[in-house]
């Protein structure tokens, strides 16, 4: 059977996220085992290091936006993406609520990082997620109580959302303190960029309005099955070919210009 | 022993560390959430009673499913003199996608209904959610007979939908959502009522029984029975 591997951020392209075509079943590749030394035999001035690692830290940060977003690219999160997207108000909510727990997670992970063993890791990357989920869900009830109404289980559900343990086990558990917020930061907005894209299509399409403000006109029928789980799976569908299109696109076109 | 904490101090550390910082938040933020539920269902209850110049609590005994004790807060809307405009309670049970909680209005008789309120309810979009959405399924309600059990029944259309009679048309393309909610209420009523009726004989509604209904929301229900409507 055939893999497709797909690096991510935090990781060489020995050690990226290795998807079996046909199940779709996924899992992270070991880290190469000559990383860990080649930083403590860096040559290069410390000065100049560090101005490296702001790079590389901004780099995670603008790769999850969009070359890596986790549901366009990485299709991860896909529940969330399909369950809270018929308007746009929970789905910004949502999105919030995952760039909090992101940013927390990855932090926390990174702080713990040098004391994680391997039986302990996912034990450890859970509770942790699972804290900032709990504190997010009771902010939500505490001070926007009709949005955390509308999204119900959802909140909760972020516990076992598989971008917060993807970004905690590929890039948190290895990266420092900057690294890993801006990591999240970057893997939490693509997030929520992607769901109020989705949410925008489907909301106008379903109500004629983006956020409750009517934007189509009077006449419009509205497209009720845009509200439904199927309007979901055909619109994140649509827009999973239009971005696979534009870039074999671009492939080919490079290619031809070479 | 010593093993034992090398292999495992991380995990206890964590588990304490976060529990109190799980601690501290839930402290914080729980009375705002209590708020936030309490002024939900003081919305509803003023919107089923919207004469009610005060409103009280009370608690009724009852016997729920397989025999368990349940105590029920039952809100008593009250005129200018003290007088009862109206009773108000929780009813709630499985809808098609979730749970329908509603809060079930009746007159000061206990003869007719005087509306339902959703406070919650996570049924399908663009079809069952018309239970929270649409008033037309809920207006069916306001006059309803109390002392027999509502019937759901499939309608042409909504133009059909009456106040005052046993008959509930359903929503289109939600019949299960209708029929959920409309067995709540029946269930709930059927329940309540003769307890409440035998309650306001002895007590009056408002009266002498009438005493703080939630232990978590006892804190608040002296703003419930206050009168100022302004800063809600």
């Amino acid at each position: 059977m055939s893999t497709v591997s797909r690096s991510m951020p935090g990781r060489g392209a020995d050690a990226g996220f290795v998807q079996t075509a046909g199940t779709g079943e996924g899992r992270f590749a070991e880290p190469a085992a000559a990383s860990a030394p080649e930083v403590a035999a860096d040559p290069v001035p410390a000065a100049v290091s560090a101005i490296a690692g702001q790079s590389e830290a901004f780099g995670l940060l603008i790769r999850g936006l969009w070359a890596e977003n986790p549901v366009f690219r990485g299709l991860l999160g896909m529940c969330p993406t399909l369950a809270v997207t018929a308007a746009v108000q929970p789905a910004l909510t949502m999105g919030l609520s995952v760039v909090f727990v992101l940013i927390c997670s990855n932090l926390m992970v990174s702080l713990m990082r040098n004391a994680l063993t391997p039986h302990l890791r996912i034990l450890m990357f859970t509770l942790t997620i699972a804290i900032f989920v709990t504190i997010a869900d009771l902010f939500l009830r505490a001070y926007v109580p009709d949005m955390s109404a509308v999204l119900g289980p959802y909140v909760p559900l972020i516990i076992v959302n598989c971008i917060i343990i993807a970004r905690a086990e590929a890039c948190a558990s290895k990266k420092g303190l900057f690294a890993s917020a801006l990591d999240g930061l970057g893997s939490g907005l693509g997030f929520t960029i992607a769901v109020i894209l989705l949410a925008t299509i489907r909301e106008i399409l379903a109500d004629g309005s983006w956020f409750g403000v009517r934007v189509l006109p009077s006449w419009w029928v509205p497209w009720t099955a845009m509200k439904l789980p199927v309007g979901a799976f055909f619109t994140l569908g649509f827009m999973l070919a239009t971005i696979i299109w534009w870039n074999s696109r671009k492939r080919a076109r490079a290619a031809a210009s070479a | 022993m010593r093993e034992f904490f090398k292999a495992s101090w991380l995990v206890l550390a964590s588990s304490i560390g976060f529990g109190l910082l799980l601690a501290f938040t839930y402290a914080t933020w729980q009375p705002r959430i209590l708020m936030n539920q309490r002024l939900a269902i003081e919305r509803g209850v003023r919107e089923i009673l919207p004469e009610a110049s005060e409103i009280r609590a009370d608690t009724l005994s009852l016997s729920g499913s397989e025999g368990q004790p349940e105590e029920l807060v039952v809100y008593h809307g009250l005129g200018p003199e003290g007088a009862p405009v109206g009773h108000a309670y929780i009813a709630a049970g499985t809808g098609f996608q979730d749970r329908i909680q509603l809060l079930v209005g009746l007159d000061r008789n206990l003869s007719r209904y005087r509306g339902i309120v959703v406070l919650s309810a996570a049924e399908t979009p663009g079809f069952g959610d018309a239970l929270r959405d649409s008033t037309i399924f809920r207006g069916q309600f306001i006059g309803a007979p109390a002392d027999t059990s509502l019937v759901v029944v499939k309608g042409p259309d909504s133009d059909r939908a009456k106040t005052g009679d046993r008959e509930i048309i359903s929503i289109t393309g939600a019949t299960i959502t209708s029929e959920s909610a409309t067995g709540i209420v029946n269930r709930r009523t059927k329940q309540v009522r003769p307890l409440l009726m035998q309650r306001l004989r002895t007590e009056g509604a408002g009266g002498g029984g009438t005493r703080d209904a939630h232990p978590d929301t006892s804190a608040s229900n002296a703003a419930f029975t206050g009168a100022g409507k302004e800063g809600r």
